[in-house]
């Protein structure tokens, strides 16, 4: 599923991302707030959804490779996390839904089964 | 790495792995002059005498119970009593050291302990060498010129192309939550930029995360460095304390000594040391109380060799 | 939906069975305690792999009808225990957050 649409579906703001980063596909979704957990994921095209505002949040996501991150619960974004997110080519949004929200929303559009 | 990458911390930095790459059984004195429980302080002291030697462990059937110290024998000498039992005079509390451990596990314990010597056992806990200050000296010492001789001679027949060769040592201070994570980018960087499969960049960066972050939670600092070829990676976390009582447990999903601040962090959660575990083709975990922990991942980069699960 | 009607669905394994089976009205998916606390609803199940006792006397607080932990996460035995005292029921699954925050709401039919 293209990001965009899922961006939409989470009412989320676009903070920083790659050239192109509407078209990215996403086919795996992970919601964590804990980084040993997101560390342990080894899926593909993957959106990480996380209410951890900081910059280990956009490193775990870097690392395992996420394309992008949503900043669940309206928390505020500082700039050592989007350079930090240009610097990983890690599209960065943010949205005011709590986690939970965000999950039923994808849940509703992408069919978590 | 070009010449201006090599700044003097990083080559101080290199001294410091040398202690960890080197056991206690390599420095230690292995001809130990030790004494039984039915010996007397005059025995030590024409031990002493004849060896130039500091301390003395005292034995029973090939167990430390002891050591006569210099100033003990200065204590019974002082009081006439060179003809009492050993036993008398020794300081009985003895911290002795295990010959495998690391190196730098002795050089936290000098600095920890006020002891001058320590004895060290095997895995059976019976003596079988000594540690002093001297010994330490000399195996830098040793380990410095046979690197330079490693050099020199590297300088006259350079080794094959390497397309990965790659050496480098971080330094991570406690709660320094900010620099946590440098090392693993860089290292991500440098693979990735080399063509390495994606998948195996993901697990180098997965292990050498954990392990930064685990150095920066929960070690009074340390270090991490990274030895990679065109075989593999090998990524060691070494730090100078608190050390974990029981690794196995540490091994354990889900059990964590993280507090609240950590957890706040979203760390903590009892992952760290598994999942390195997971993804490293190689794992190896040493840790004493007091002393310190060292960790070694090796992931293969070559695809015989790879991880079961890719 | 209460809390007896997890227990009866394969995807949930009950860790923790003295419980008071209230009527749960909302879900919140979080790892992070003091957005537990501040921002769980009363009644709410909460989805997490937090495992840990902290958990439980937050969620107490919350007013939390149930806790799943997610990922198949192992439970240490003082987190059941706490849980036991508190009356809170503890719920396992192999899914994991996102899988089961869309899986509460369709249950509740949101």
């Amino acid at each position: 599923m293209e990001l965009l649409r899922i961006a939409h579906a989470l009412d989320a703001e676009l903070i920083c991302g790659p050239e192109g980063w509407e078209r990215t596909n996403i086919e795996t979704v992970f919601a964590s707030d804990l980084m040993s957990d997101v560390l342990m994921s080894d899926r593909d095209e993957m959106l990480l959804i996380t209410s951890l505002s900081t910059e280990q949040s956009i490193r775990s996501a870097g690392i395992v490779g996420s394309e992008a991150i949503v900043i669940a619960n309206n928390k505020s974004v500082t700039k050592g996390m989007i350079e930090l997110a240009q610097d990983q080519d890690v599209a960065l949004l943010c949205t005011r839904h709590p986690k939970y929200e965000a999950c039923v929303r994808l849940g509703r559009i992408m069919d978590p089964e | 790495m070009s010449e201006e990458d090599k700044k003097p911390l990083q080559s101080s930095l290199r001294v410091q792995e040398l202690i960890y790459g080197l056991r206690i059984s390599e420095v230690m004195t292995s001809k130990v002059f030790a004494v039984s429980k039915n010996c007397t302080m005059r025995d030590v002291r024409e031990i002493m005498r004849n060896n130039e030697i500091s301390g003395v462990p005292v034995v029973d059937s090939k167990r430390v119970v002891g050591i006569v110290t210099m100033n003990d024998l200065m204590n019974a000498l002082e009081e006439g009593a060179l003809d009492d039992s050993v036993i008398t005079w020794m300081t009985s509390e003895v911290q002795t050291l295990a010959e495998d451990m690391p190196l730098s596990f002795g050089i936290s314990a000098f600095g920890k302990f006020s002891f001058r010597q320590f004895p060290v056992v095997n895995k059976s806990n019976e003596l079988t060498g000594i540690l002093t200050f001297r010994n330490i000296n000399h195996a830098l010492i040793r380990e410095l010129s046979r690197q330079l001789r490693h050099m020199e001679r590297q300088s006259e027949n350079p080794p094959e192309a390497d397309s990965l060769r790659f050496t480098k040592v971080y330094q991570l201070a406690r709660y320094d939550f900010e620099n946590g994570g440098t090392a693993s980018s860089e290292i991500k960087k440098f693979l990735k930029s080399r063509g390495v499969p994606p998948k195996l960049v993901r697990r180098v960066a997965v292990a050498s995360y954990e392990l930064e972050i685990n150095l920066v939670a929960h070690s009074i600092g340390g270090m991490l460095s990274f030895d990679i070829n065109e075989e593999r990676v090998k990524i060691s976390s070494h730090d100078r304390g608190p050390g974990i009582a029981d690794t196995a447990q540490a091994m354990t999903e889900g059990f964590s000594t993280a507090n609240e601040w950590i957890r706040s962090q979203g760390f903590g959660a009892g992952m760290g040391l598994p999942n390195v575990k997971r993804v490293s083709d190689e794992f190896a975990i040493e840790s004493a109380v007091g002393m310190g922990t060292m960790v070694q991942a090796v992931i293969y980069l070559k695809q015989e060799k790879e991880h079961e699960s890719q | 939906m209460k809390v007896s009607d997890l227990e009866s669905m394969e995807q949930f394994t009950c860790l923790q069975p003295k419980y008071s089976d209230v009527e749960i009205t909302a879900g919140y998916t979080s790892d992070l305690l003091s957005d537990v606390m501040g921002n769980a609803e009363e009644n709410s199940v909460l989805i997490t792999i937090q495992a840990h006792k902290n958990t439980v006397a937050v969620s107490s607080l919350a007013g939390v009808a149930a806790i799943i932990i997610c990922s198949r996460r192992p439970c240490p035995d003082d987190m059941l225990a706490a849980a036991a005292a508190e009356g809170l029921a503890v719920f396992r699954t192999a899914e994991n957050q996102f899988e089961t925050s869309a899986r509460i709401a369709r249950l509740l039919g949101m």
